[in-house]
């Protein structure tokens, strides 16, 4: 079952054309990366999959609950640390039990965010702000996650652990990752579909097997362009 | 330069605080501050519905065109209007003062729903927020801030618009009182009168401040 269908998506800002009939599946449970330079329309592509940018032709089906983690952390000023990360919750009227309280306490410690449930994001740091974003994009439990650079501003330590942690309690998610950072895609794992250039339109598919290195992914890559 | 009969020194007006402060003064100030308070708030919900309405209906353009013509009357034309058309007594300054500051209160918020944060909207759409979710945890935390000086620049301009509308058509609050003592040429009162004006904005400004303090701080912070 296809998790995720795009066909022929085209969008352009005036002249500039950023996605080109661009085309892909994913599987559900499948993990992909989409790996394109900074600029290439990779932000654009994953803002017009969650239904914000209505601004393009073409079509996609997303046949599974899905969640956003963007690119900027977009924490509420005014909630604390533990209301926006309940925040999905509230607005998707998932009742909040202990069981959510207890995936709460996991990922607060595994993102060492223990003790800043009632700051306030102007009293976080950038990393830290991410993380929340993170956290609250995961516990609404969605079968499809759409990860815009999540962790660019994350420490690669923590970044490893995080990545550890949810392939570990989320194995048969549904992930589609957006990035331009090399390091992140034996992370990941799964396929790449990689872009060389702007607009997005035609790809390279690149599988990553098991214990890859980044040296050898990156061979993979230039293999491939 | 001028006699104490035409400019009281502050201290003579000090002096004779407890002859003003008969019972007749309480009930002509509490007129005034009803009055104020009432087509003030009036005023305040009103614009800031009709702002949250005409931006969801995106029809802001034209309700900023017409409450800015709505602005360019001169208040007290539109008093005369008003006194008119409801006669003297309560209702002329507390529809006087309502649309007067209805039109600053709508401005204000329009432009500021204008520059919401359009990230944070997309972030109530992705987790299947609906309208009225975009209200409650976007457009109105967003419009704290300016309804807090939607609150001290409404107020000042309620409070001069009342006086104005008791001055023109009442027999009954501080503006009258005001035009009383001007006939009989009381000026020490007429200071008096301004100087307990000022008194009491300096205290709702107080208090107005302990309330955001206490109670809409945390709609202050920045991201």
């Amino acid at each position: 079952m296809n998790a995720v269908e795009v066909k022929s998506i085209c969008k352009s800002f005036g002249k500039n054309i950023v996605i080109k009939n661009l085309s892909f599946d994913v599987k559900k449970g499948d993990k992909i990366a989409i790996f394109a330079p900074s600029g290439s329309g990779k932000t654009t592509l994953l803002n017009i999959l969650s239904g914000i940018d209505l601004n393009f032709t073409g079509n996609y089906n997303i046949n599974l609950p899905f969640s956003v983690v963007f690119q900027e952390s977009r924490l509420f000023p005014y909630m604390t640390v533990i209301e926006n990360i309940l925040f999905g919750c509230k607005l998707k009227k998932i009742t909040i039990t202990d069981d959510i309280y207890q995936k709460i306490e996991n990922w607060l410690n595994i993102t060492s965010l223990k003790g800043y449930e009632k700051y306030y994001p102007y009293e976080l740091s950038g990393g830290m702000k991410a993380k929340v974003s993170l956290i609250r994009a995961f516990i609404v439990n969605p079968e499809i996650i759409l990860l815009d650079e999540p962790f660019k501003s994350i420490d690669i330590y923590s970044k490893q652990r995080i990545i550890e942690f949810i392939r570990q309690n989320y194995p048969d998610i549904t992930m589609i990752l957006v990035t331009h950072n090399i390091d992140e895609l034996p992370l990941i794992g799964g396929k790449i579909l990689q872009f060389s250039k702007s607009p997005l339109e035609n790809y390279n598919e690149i599988t990553i097997q098991n214990n890859m290195t980044i040296s050898e992914i990156i061979e993979k890559i230039y293999e491939n362009s | 330069m001028y006699p104490p009969y035409i400019i009281p020194s502050p201290f003579t007006v000090l002096k004779n605080i407890t002859k003003y402060l008969d019972k007749d003064f309480f009930i002509h100030f509490s007129l005034s501050i009803y009055r104020t308070f009432t087509g003030f708030f009036i005023a305040l919900i009103l614009g800031t519905f009709l702002s949250l309405f005409t931006h969801s209906s995106k029809m802001q353009n034209t309700f900023l065109i017409f409450l800015a013509l709505f602005q360019v009357i001169p208040g007290t034309i539109l008093g005369i209007i008003f006194l008119i058309l409801s006669g003297i007594g309560s209702t002329t300054p507390i529809v006087l003062v309502a649309s007067l500051t209805i039109s600053t209160v709508y401005i204000n918020a329009t432009n500021v729903l204008l520059k919401r944060n359009e990230n944070l909207e997309a972030v109530i759409k992705v987790f299947d927020g609906k309208n009225q979710e975009l209200i409650r945890y976007l457009l109105l935390p967003t419009l704290v801030p300016i309804t807090r000086s939607n609150l001290t620049l409404g107020m000042g301009l309620g409070l001069k618009v009342v006086v104005l509308g008791e001055f023109i058509g009442s027999q009954d609050g501080l503006g009258y009182l005001l035009n009383v003592a001007r006939v009989y040429f009381q000026m020490d009162r007429v200071f008096f009168y301004l100087i307990v004006l000022l008194l009491f904005m300096v205290l709702y400004e107080f208090v107005i401040n302990i309330i955001f303090i206490v109670f809409f701080q945390k709609y202050l912070y920045s991201e």
